[in-house]
């Protein structure tokens, strides 16, 4: 059963059946109303019953038929990708654009094995440079760009 | 003769240095602009609207117009490139151009691409010229139910460009209408799964949802099998596309063009579903679906036309009526308010200067842009040959970078993150983001048309099929449903088959 | 004399060095606009921070920090620096913030420093052609008779085009069918199609159309008539005096902006104002321009407030 489970279809399911519950669960807090002045939730609501019911299908079918299992998890990529956007998203209006960027870079660089030190930091340093030009400079986007 | 004659007078006023240089300049910034992940023509237009405040009317359109139309273009660049797609017009193009890029049929593609647009975008200015006043009556005949019934079928075109099992794609829609339900309802004003966030208040924005589903679960995914990827993407075959690319681009390429045409029109977001039609009609009547998402180039012609005809076409309801069809052809209306004129019926009459000399630079810009796109090609490809661990650092900051111009929002980044985390999980469980996205845009529109609808007619139903449009889109979706259901439940059985063995 | 005036301007020049701190403004100043470029807010905006910039002698930049209609970019200016280089412009809805959504974390009449109101534009009143009247009272005669045969487009809750909506049917007491949409370009393609049968709003969108002839117009909400349109009759001629309201702009700083630097800021935007260039604009748009200064700017923001608190509550509207 636990290996059924574990089938991408039937993770898919549980994945869908998990965001119909719970966004169904959000929906009722909302007000409902009739068919004809339909309230915030009215919408929500039916959808939620719909992908809850998808939920259940895809599920059941993953369970039941056993697609290709869920392999290949590799920590280090999907960590440091999504800290340099959180690092990103933490110093570009405390540092400004040019060691944001820097910053976000290196973060970047350490998901993958392959970067010596010195290149690491110099692309990121590159990275920071030409994106200073191009936005602030050259767009003149309204970014900060040092402290 | 009268109109062939006006437009005489509209290339006379485009063809002089002055109105030249801004059509250069808009449609080279679009592209630049286009191929800058993130940094859409909203962002790009918004910049430069001051500085048309101290240009001519027209020489401030041209150029504004050349961006927004120039973007339709460089946006398929990075979509092709590294499957990242700065407009929603390009999400489509990420399935079969991502495809043949590595196949190393990048440069086929983006000539592809480039040329599909040429077409298109001078077959919709000419239908622009010609039929203007004649097609503003037909999208007027488009109420809610109407829209109601186009964005059903739009959805249903999504199911149709899923590859997997049928419910996966269906749940996908589902998923990405609620996604799309976040934010402030328009109703009432409650928000609704805000968890009272203000910045949530007006929903996920489309380029951090693009961006993390395509864009870094991708960086992601090619980061866990550093081989495929460590030197040099690819290999390249050849830079520009076969006889026999050709061959299959053309008529998918007018189909596109007609599809996108009449799409465009329509003032209620009809230019959304343009590319993923095309997509799903060309799958459709394909004598081999099995090789859309593999590399067809079909898959790159049919959406990359719609979309540009589309953007053409998205003026109609701008220069006939004076009401903006969507953001960025609301901010060309912005820039003619900000030079004291007021969009509306009568600028086609009042100021046929205006009208006509905009219709001409669409025709030279169009020109203008493959001239300059060509010869960029060679330069994109190359970038392929950087390696991975170079290139991906870069996609990451750029698609920050983007995401935080939007709205000069930090909390737009974080989101970036969290979607980029769901994309990624969407991967590994091989569920397709597409149909999710175009649900995400459809979504909304498709919610407030329904409300509309039921609250007009009283509550009662039967709106949608006594309106004869309404029944004629309906009646489509269902066929096409129908056939879709068919094979797509042996598909999936065969799928399950496979996997079991 | 060309010598006199280069003496002249070294002199000022060392005396405003020896005075040692650079008088307000020396560097540029922000200019929130809390919505998304485009649009109405936007235009008119823009085109007075430009005009604002020449007139301060530094530039004006347009910043949007648009989400949540309107509360996010409200919101940062209230948190911002009160020293002169973050402004907000906005449009009358955003007095009405707190009576239309919970959500509002501040209070617009007490948590900003108002500077001062520049422009107004009154609301039209029109239908579908395919409503044959002829006037408002044969419209408000047509309404009363058959309610249910009328809808009525909203494009923005505790925007004046709602308050105008609100007043209009209070006055019929006849109960319509509010659509809402989000913006005035979609409700109002509804209205030329005659999907919705009503509209009050701003008259800079609905003129166009009312000069081609999709639309029907019948009372503009001012005193007196438009000079841009003066078919339209004003609402007191056309029997319902109570019905005057407008959509104004107008400008303010964080709380607790000094006194000097408010009445800076009140005479440049005066001179703005008067500039011919931004009147010609203005009125191209259908826009007046008007002025007021912090005080007098101060007290009418409160009776606007109350005035449309009253007839959201008449209406039944709760802040959601």
């Amino acid at each position: 059963m636990m290996k059924a489970l574990r089938s991408k279809d039937a993770l898919s399911g549980l994945l869908f059946l998990a965001a119909g519950l719970l966004s169904g669960a959000l929906s009722l807090g909302l007000p409902i109303g009739d068919r004809i002045r339909m309230g915030a939730g009215y919408t929500p609501l039916a959808l939620s019953i719909v992908l809850t019911g998808l939920g259940l299908i895809v599920l059941a079918r993953g369970a039941l038929n056993g697609s290709a299992p869920l392999t290949g998890w590799h920590a280090r990529p999907v960590s440091f990708v999504l800290a340099s956007a959180l690092m990103f998203g933490l110093t570009v209006e405390r540092t400004g654009l040019f060691l944001s960027v820097f910053l976000a870079a290196l973060t970047a660089a350490g998901a993958s094995p392959a970067w010596r030190r010195l290149e690491a930091v110099s692309l990121a340093a590159g990275l920071a440079i030409f994106s200073s030009l191009l936005f602030v400079m050259l767009l003149r986007l309204p970014i900060k760009l040092w402290p | 003769m009268d109109t062939l004659s006006q437009l005489w007078m509209g290339f006379d006023q485009v063809l002089v240095p002055q109105n030249l240089l801004f059509c250069f300049l808009g449609t080279l910034i679009g592209t630049l602009i286009g191929v800058l992940p993130g940094v859409g023509p909203l962002v790009a237009i918004a910049i430069l609207l001051p500085i048309t405040y101290f240009l001519s009317p027209l020489a401030g359109l041209i150029m504004l117009s050349g961006i927004y139309y120039g973007a339709q273009y460089g946006g398929s660049t990075t979509a092709i490139l590294v499957r990242l797609p700065g407009e929603n017009s390009s999400i489509v193009t990420c399935i079969d151009g991502y495809e043949m890029a590595r196949q190393g049929r990048a440069g086929a593609a983006l000539a592809v691409a480039a040329l599909a647009s040429l077409f298109a975008g001078c077959v919709a200015t000419l239908i622009l010229a010609i039929l203007s006043p004649l097609l503003i009556e037909l999208a007027l005949l488009f109420g809610p139910p109407e829209y109601c019934a186009l964005m059903v079928l739009g959805l249903v075109a999504a199911v149709v460009i899923a590859q997997g099992p049928i419910d996966k794609a269906l749940a996908m829609i589902v998923l990405g209408l609620l996604v799309g339900s976040i934010g402030t309802d328009v109703n009432s004003g409650i928000p609704r799964f805000t968890f009272g966030v203000p910045a949530l208040m007006d929903g996920i924005g489309f380029i951090p949802l693009a961006m993390g589903v395509f864009a870094m679960s991708e960086v992601i995914k090619s980061l866990e099998d550093p081989e495929a990827r460590g030197a040099g993407m690819v290999t390249v075959k050849r830079l520009w596309p076969s006889a026999e690319d050709f061959r299959r681009s053309w008529p998918a390429a007018m189909r596109g063009t007609a599809i996108g045409s009449s799409l465009g029109i329509l003032p209620g977001g009809g230019a959304y579903l343009g590319s993923f039609v095309a997509y799903a009609l060309e799958k459709r009547i394909s004598a081999a679906p099995e090789r859309f998402g593999a590399g067809a180039v079909e898959g790159v012609a049919a959406p990359e036309s719609a979309n540009n005809a589309a953007a053409q076409t998205s003026f109609i309801p701008l220069l006939s009526l004076g009401i903006p069809g969507n953001a960025v052809i609301a901010l060309m209306a912005g820039a003619m308010m900000m030079q004291g004129i007021q969009p509306g019926p009568q600028v086609i009459t009042t100021r046929p200067e205006l009208f006509w000399g905009l219709v001409a630079s669409m025709f030279v810009g169009n020109v203008m842009l493959v001239i300059i796109n060509l010869p960029l090609i060679r330069i994109w490809v190359m970038l392929l040959k950087v390696p991975y661990r170079l290139l991906y650092p870069a996609v990451i900051v750029f698609a920050c970078i983007g995401t935080y111009t939007v709205g000069n929002n930090t909390f737009d980044v974080f989101v970036l993150m969290v979607l980029g985390l769901l994309g990624y999980l969407f991967l590994k469980l091989d569920c397709e983001p597409a149909p999710l996205l175009l649900a995400f845009v459809v979504g909304p529109l498709l919610e407030e048309n329904f409300r509309r609808a039921m609250h007009l007619s009283r509550g009662s139903l039967s709106v949608f099929v006594e309106r004869p449009i309404s029944a004629g889109l309906l009646l489509a979706a269902l066929t096409l449903i129908v056939i879709v259901a068919l094979p797509g439940i042996r598909r999936g059985r065969d799928r399950v088959f496979e996997g079991s063995s | 004399m060309t010598l006199r005036i280069l003496i002249a301007a070294i002199l000022s020049l060392v005396l405003v060095g020896a005075a040692h701190a650079q008088p307000y403004p020396n560097k540029p100043i922000r200019w929130v606009i809390p919505y998304p470029p485009g649009g109405g807010v936007d235009a008119v905006g823009r085109i007075v921070g430009e005009k604002l910039g020449e007139v301060l002698g530094v530039p004006v930049v347009v910043t949007h920090l648009p989400g949540g209609n309107g509360i996010v970019g409200s919101d940062s200016v209230r948190r911002a620096a009160a020293d002169g280089y973050t402004l907000m412009f906005n449009a009358s809805v955003f007095i009405m913030g707190p009576q239309v959504m919970k959500s509002v974390p501040y209070d617009p009449i007490t948590d900003f420093s108002p500077i001062a109101q520049i422009g107004d534009v009154p609301l039209l009143v029109i239908s579908t052609p395919k409503v044959a009247a002829t006037s408002l009272s044969e419209l408000s005669a047509k309404i009363k008779d058959a309610p249910d045969q009328f809808n009525v487009a909203i494009s923005s809750p505790g925007a004046a085009g709602h308050l105008g909506t609100l007043a209009f049917l209070h006055h019929l007491g006849a109960k319509v069918e509010q659509i809402p949409y989000r913006g005035t370009g979609l409700g109002l393609t509804d209205v030329i199609s005659g999907n919705v049968q009503l509209m009050v709003e701003g008259m800079t969108v609905l003129l166009p159309q009312v000069k081609a002839g999709r639309v029907r117009a019948y009372a503009v909400t001012s005193k007196q008539r438009s000079k841009l349109a003066p078919e339209i009759p004003a609402t007191a001629e056309a029997g319902i005096p109570d019905l005057v309201i407008s959509s104004w702009y107008g400008v303010w700083g964080p709380p607790g902006l000094p006194d000097d630097i408010v009445r800076h800021l009140a005479t440049a935007i005066e001179k703005t104002a008067a500039s011919p260039d931004l009147i010609s604009r203005f009125e191209s748009l259908g826009l007046t321009t008007t002025f007021m200064k912090e005080a007098d700017f101060q007290k009418f923001v409160k009776q606007e407030s109350e005035q449309g608190k009253r007839l959201l509550r008449g209406a039944g509207f709760e802040p959601q």
